[in-house]
Order: structure tokens, then C-alpha cells, then sequence
């Protein structure tokens, strides 16, 4: 489930929803790539230098899997209108990610859909929207 | 007696070494002849112009450089970390150029103060007429010096840690030094210019000169980045950045 980021796409990434290039590289996740995650949160870590979704993924058998997924750092996200309490365990969402190359369960955020509908992140990229099918 | 007042100063401070920044009492008024530097800036996206140009490493900084670049191009463009954490701050002249991250100046008699909101950092810049101290410890910001001519701050840096890179994978020698104008645009006053020479004539081939703009925002404040909270991206065997699951 995944497809060639759009340029527009990137770009606006890159601007408004990519984490802080100033603390370490991205090289590691892969960003021509996209993956949706319809899970329920374990945790909210809104930390420095990045804040993380910890996100628990069912199966069709009721086999979970758990996914990291690193974002912005707090100061950043705060003014992409972000708070603390945005997200809190046992939320239901539909989250968009650029996977871990060495297919590790993580990946770098790119957008959420909360349980109200309310979209946050990258305002190109809506979770579980036309934008985020196979294209 | 003597020797405990030199140990409750340091060590090393003698009283006639106290500058005009730290006796800052009737100096006030002055500073309203400043320009407004009003709000928090942050680095703009160049449109259109002339990009700044790369600088250009020679002999050994070269080399190294071009080995770092090799294993970057390797590595889908990961140069690898040269440090011992990715928590360690860049220095300058590389915060200068950063992206996202906010600074607010702070004028006070004697000095401008450069808050930087990556880091939680901060820069000094004496305008008290010191010189730069004889015995300088090298650190990632340097020690910087700089005077007024008209609305234009000029700041002369030096003492940078091998830690504060000229560019990725660009090193510096001790001979480093970096020569900075500040000012409004002639043209935006909302927007702050630096212009920026780096002066290394072990290390680059010719100065290296940029210029960065920055946006103003008056109605933004400078929020908390502290990086050693919650870091799951550690340094790897290879300098690459790991992912804590």
C-alpha cells in the first residue's frame, strides 16, 4: 500500500509536516513511499527532539502489531497547531507514514485522521482519502 | 585573602577586565537609536536570485569531504554523523543557515544577545569595544565581537569547535573566521538579512560567502527545544542515525 509521493506533496512535507532536519538525517525512512496505518494509539509521546505515535495495528485475526512513528519536535508541531493532548491512547485514527527502510516497524509522519474526522500533519496528505490510494 | 577572592572569581579574572556590557546602568537610552529587530525570524525559502554558492574545501578538507560525500551518495545522501551525538548543537556558521528553528535579538547596553530557539541556545555578540580573549577554549559558537555602522551590525567570530561545520562534511581550521552583516532589507522591512563570510584559508579555497533572509513574526514567541528528553535516534557503528523501536 504505498505510492510515488506527489512532488507537490514532498514539497509541502517538507515545509509544514517534515520533523526537524536539523537533529539527524531522513535517509533512513523512505520518503517516495506511503503507508496507512488504521490502528489505535498506545501513546503519545510529545517529546523533544522528536515526538512519536505509538501505534497498535490489527490484522483480519486480531494479531497486533506495534508501529513507532517519529515526528516533529514539540516547538515545531506547536505551531503547526499541535498540542499535548492532540492524540491520546485509545484513540481510533488512520495515520499516513513514509515506512523504515529496512522495514522495521516505524516510519516518519505525515498526516493523521482523528476519531472526530479532523485532519492533522500534512494538509495534501488525508489519511485514508483519495490522495492516499495506490496511484 | 587575595587568593580566596581569586577563587571565588575563577581564577582568572582580574577587576579591570570588566567590560562596559556588564556595568550596564545609564547606557539604556542609547539603545532606541537601534533599528527595530522586533519579534522572532525565521529562515525564509529563497525565491528566484542568485543561490548561495557551495563552499570550496581544499587539500585535506577536501579529501575528506569527498569521502563523506561518497558514503553520503551511498547512502541515500546520509552524510555520516562526525559526532558523538545528534543532540550536539551544528554552531555556526550552519545555525546561521538553519531552517525552521526561530532567533530573537535582544538588545542591551554592550551587547546584542541572539536567542536560538534550536537547542535552547544563545550567542553573544559584544559591542562594548573587547577584543577577543588572548587564551579563547574553542566552543560551537565561538567568541564574536561586533559594532555598528548604521544600522548595520557587523560581527566578527572566532574560537569555533572542529564540532561547528563550515558545511556538511566541511571542516574548519583554527584559522577560521566568520564575518557577519546584519541588517533589514532596503526594501522589506519585515525581513533580516546576514550576510555571511567564512574566512579559512587552510580550509577553503577562497572565502566563502551567503546571504540568508529571515522572516519576521511579531506575534510568535520562542518555544522550549530540549533535544536529550526522549532521543531515539542514536548515533550508529557507521555515523548513521538509528531508529529506537
Amino acid at each position: 500500500m504505498h505510492r510515488k509521493a506527489a512532488c507537490l506533496g514532498l514539497a509541502a512535507a517538507l515545509i509544514a509536516g517534515a520533523p526537524a532536519l536539523a537533529h539527524h538525517s531522513f535517509a533512513m525512512f523512505d520518503r517516495q513511499k506511503e503507508v496507512t496505518l488504521k490502528g489505535t494509539v498506545k501513546e503519545f509521546q510529545w517529546t523533544n527532539p522528536h515526538s512519536f505515535i505509538e501505534i497498535e495495528v490489527a490484522d483480519d485475526k486480531g494479531v497486533t502489531t506495534a508501529y513507532s512513528v517519529e515526528m516533529n519536535s514539540p516547538n515545531n508541531l506547536t505551531r503547526q497547531g499541535w498540542k499535548s493532548t492532540s492524540l491520546k491512547a485509545g484513540d481510533k485514527v488512520v495515520l499516513l507514514m513514509n515506512p523504515l527502510r529496512d522495514g522495521s516497524k516505524g516510519g516518519l509522519f505525515v498526516s493523521v485522521m482523528l476519531p472526530d474526522g479532523k485532519v492533522l500533519g500534512d494538509p495534501t496528505r488525508v489519511p485514508g482519502g483519495p490522495a492516499a490510494k495506490p496511484g | 585573602m587575595a587568593a580566596a577572592l581569586a577563587l571565588a572569581a575563577g581564577g582568572a579574572i582580574a577587576a579591570d577586565d570588566v567590560h562596559p556590557a556588564s556595568k550596564p546602568k545609564g547606557q539604556y537610552a542609547a539603545l532606541n537609536g537601534l533599528p527595530d529587530w522586533g519579534g522572532v525570524w525565521v529562515l525564509e525559502f529563497q525565491r528566484g536570485g542568485t543561490p548561495n554558492p557551495a563552499p570550496e574545501p581544499k587539500g585535506a578538507y577536501k579529501e575528506h569531504y569527498l569521502k563523506m560525500k561518497a558514503e553520503a551518495d551511498a547512502n541515500h545522501g546520509e552524510f555520516p554523523r562526525e559526532g558523538r551525538s545528534y543532540c550536539a548543537p551544528p554552531g555556526i556558521p550552519y545555525h546561521i543557515g538553519l531552517a525552521q528553528y526561530p532567533t530573537e535579538f535582544l538588545f542591551t547596553p554592550g551587547r546584542v544577545t541572539v536567542l536560538m530557539e534550536a537547542w535552547t541556545q544563545w550567542r553573544r555578540i559584544y559591542t562594548d569595544g573587547r577584543t577577543h580573549p588572548p587564551d579563547l577554549e574553542a566552543t560551537f559558537y565561538g567568541d564574536s565581537i561586533g559594532h555598528w555602522e548604521g544600522d548595520t551590525l557587523v560581527v566578527e567570530t572566532v574560537g569555533l569547535k572542529p564540532g561547528s561545520l563550515i558545511a556538511t562534511g566541511i571542516g574548519h581550521s583554527d584559522k577560521e573566521k566568520i564575518t557577519e552583516r546584519i541588517h533589514l532589507s532596503p526594501t522589506d522591512t519585515d525581513q533580516l538579512m546576514d550576510e555571511v563570510t567564512v574566512n579559512d584559508p587552510e580550509a577553503l579555497e577562497k572565502p566563502w560567502t551567503a546571504t540568508y533572509r529571515y522572516r519576521r513574526h511579531r506575534e510568535w514567541e520562542l518555544l522550549e527545544f530540549a533535544c536529550a528528553e526522549n532521543d531515539r535516534n542514536p548515533v550508529g557503528a557507521a555515523g548513521v542515525a538509528g531508529f529506537k523501536e
